[in-house]
């Protein structure tokens, strides 16, 4: 017995020095563990393209952006070739520093920029536009969602959000300059299948929460910078610096993401996320890299 | 062969010791080596050479007796024991004939058929190899086997432990990973079946190290192996000590 100890010494130290190997991994869709996301490949678009906004709309992401060649410009790249509309300027069907755009239910782009005005890009690439009634000029930092088949636009000068019928009627405002948080900045937008959304554009943690009619029935602090989010048809998406939060209606944490292991599916740089409803994919703007992430 | 030996025995006797006087001044001594005469002659020479090494223990140069203790360990077929006796007296005793004759007659015998060495014993060897293969072997003087099994034992280890630490590095790989999962999942799968290879080259050399050393391996205590030549007296005192450090 004696004579076999250092064998089963050299055999113990064997199993117990190689590290145990259980498919496990959060991210693969193959593991135990998989958590539901995993990440797909980049996507491309042009190098001398600045994203300032982006959303998923009619099969294909849409960027609001700057490109050094065309200007300003909203980027449709469904079917994975950039289709640009747009260029620099202030007259109607120009842009200059595209703040936000959203998208209807019928596929129309709405787009803000620094003008006090609304720019609506139809499906055939038609531009028309409706002025921004009761919003103070300039109006330099606006946000837009769509919701229920209004427009809402959040103004940081007036420190309210507005609400408009699509065809740009006025309908209503709401002052959120002040929550129990304290002062307040209305920022970015995003909506759920039942609320608008909006952000604090200074301290970007806080976001109120709204019913239709604005009626405030919601305040949330998330305890990280939250950028950008976009709805995936179950639940609303938000994206931090280094993370994705999906979060339900109340924004409850269900799945942090983005944040794991090594390689290019990991979010170190977050700054704008819109997803697919259709197939639930997520796109992240991550620097200067689109990340596609999905089950 | 025996009583050619025993003449020759008788010889040395006749030769050396036929004047009581001219044997030694210690009469004890006298009295140890004649018994032990007589018990060579009735062919006892395990008995004869316990009264002339005790004849030796009393008069230490006693060469006469001590050419009986090599006559002793040449009948005993222990050549070497034997030539380094008849060594031992002919530096007591320059040009001794029946010494000296022995002497030269061993270094030609041993020489034309060297005894092969004896082992040593199965359980000391073992467990040193079960320690170390190859440590045993080396221990029973088999120095090439030795070599061989150690090097191979210490390169399996050496390729154990960097297959292991590669095991590690794969499987961190896949666990740490956001992309190419099931490529890197192969990848240690891959690194943990090489784990095995060196292992079972291992336990391979440990044990048919083992089982040269339990076969190689001697039952007994070891028998006469380098210089080390084993006489006792009564007290169990033994002189060996004294004749290993003899210059021929």
């Amino acid at each position: 017995m004696k004579k076999i100890i250092p064998l089963i010494l050299l055999a113990a130290i064997v199993i117990s020095s190689c590290s145990e190997l259980k498919r496990n991994n959060p991210y693969d869709p193959g593991g135990s563990a998989y958590r539901g996301v995993t990440y797909k490949g980049d996507i491309s678009y042009p190098d001398s393209t600045s994203i300032t906004a982006m959303i998923y709309n009619e099969g294909g992401l849409c960027f609001g952006a700057y490109d050094s060649i065309k200007g300003d410009c909203v980027i449709k790249m469904a079917g994975g070739v950039p289709d640009y509309i747009g260029s620099t300027g202030d007259a109607p069907g120009q842009f200059r520093s595209i703040q936000d755009i959203c998208a209807d239910a019928s596929g129309n782009i709405f787009v803000v920029d620094d003008k006090n005005m609304v720019q609506v890009i139809s499906v055939s690439n038609s531009i028309s536009s409706w002025n921004l009634t009761n919003v103070t000029v300039p109006a330099n930092k606006l946000f837009i969602a769509s919701y229920g088949g209004k427009i809402y636009v959040t103004s940081s000068v007036d420190k309210k959000i507005f609400e408009y019928t699509e065809a740009g009627i006025f309908i209503d405002s709401l002052d959120l300059s002040s929550t129990a948080y304290g002062p307040f900045t209305p920022g970015r937008e995003f909506v759920s299948a039942g609320h608008v959304y909006v952000v604090n554009a200074e301290s970007q943690d806080q976001i109120v929460r709204l019913t239709g009619g604005l009626v405030q029935d919601g305040l949330f602090d998330e305890g990280d910078y939250i950028y950008d989010a976009s709805f995936n048809g179950a639940q609303d998406e938000l994206i931090s610096s280094g993370a994705v939060y999906n979060v339900d209606e109340s924004m409850v944490l269900s799945l942090k993401w983005g944040n794991f292991g090594v390689g290019p599916g990991i979010v170190l740089d977050g700054k704008l996320i819109a997803c697919d409803p259709a197939s639930g994919d997520t796109y992240v703007l991550d620097g200067r890299t689109i990340k596609r992430f999905g089950e | 062969m025996k009583k050619s030996l025993f003449i020759a025995a008788l010889m040395a006797v006749i030769f050396t010791g036929a004047v009581y006087g001219a044997l030694s001044h210690n009469k004890q001594a006298v009295k140890y080596y004649l018994t032990g005469v007589s018990l060579y002659k009735n062919n006892d020479f395990s008995g004869a050479l316990k009264y002339y090494n005790a004849a030796v223990k009393n008069d230490p140069k006693f060469w006469q007796a001590w050419q009986e203790i090599g006559m002793c360990y040449y009948s005993m077929n222990n050549y070497p024991s034997a030539r380094k006796v008849f060594g031992y007296v002919l530096k007591l005793k320059p040009n001794e004939p029946v010494s000296k004759k022995f002497y030269f007659l061993l270094a030609y015998n041993m020489k034309k058929k060297a005894p092969a060495p004896a082992s040593m014993p199965k359980g000391d060897m073992m467990w040193r190899c079960a320690i170390m293969p190859g440590f045993g072997q080396f221990y029973n003087g088999e120095t090439a086997k030795g070599y061989i099994y150690s090097a191979a034992y210490l390169a399996s280890l050496a390729a154990l432990i960097t297959y292991t630490l590669n095991q590690r590095s794969a499987v961190a790989d896949y666990s740490n990973t956001n992309f190419d999962f099931s490529g890197k999942y192969s990848a240690a799968q891959e690194a943990q079946k090489k784990v095995l290879i060196p292992a079972a080259v291992a336990v391979c050399v440990w044990s048919v190290s083992m089982l040269d050393a339990y076969l190689s391996g001697s039952d007994g205590k070891p028998a006469y192996a380098g210089n080390t030549v084993e006489i006792k007296f009564d007290k169990g005192v033994t002189v060996a000590w004294n004749i290993a450090r003899v210059d021929f």
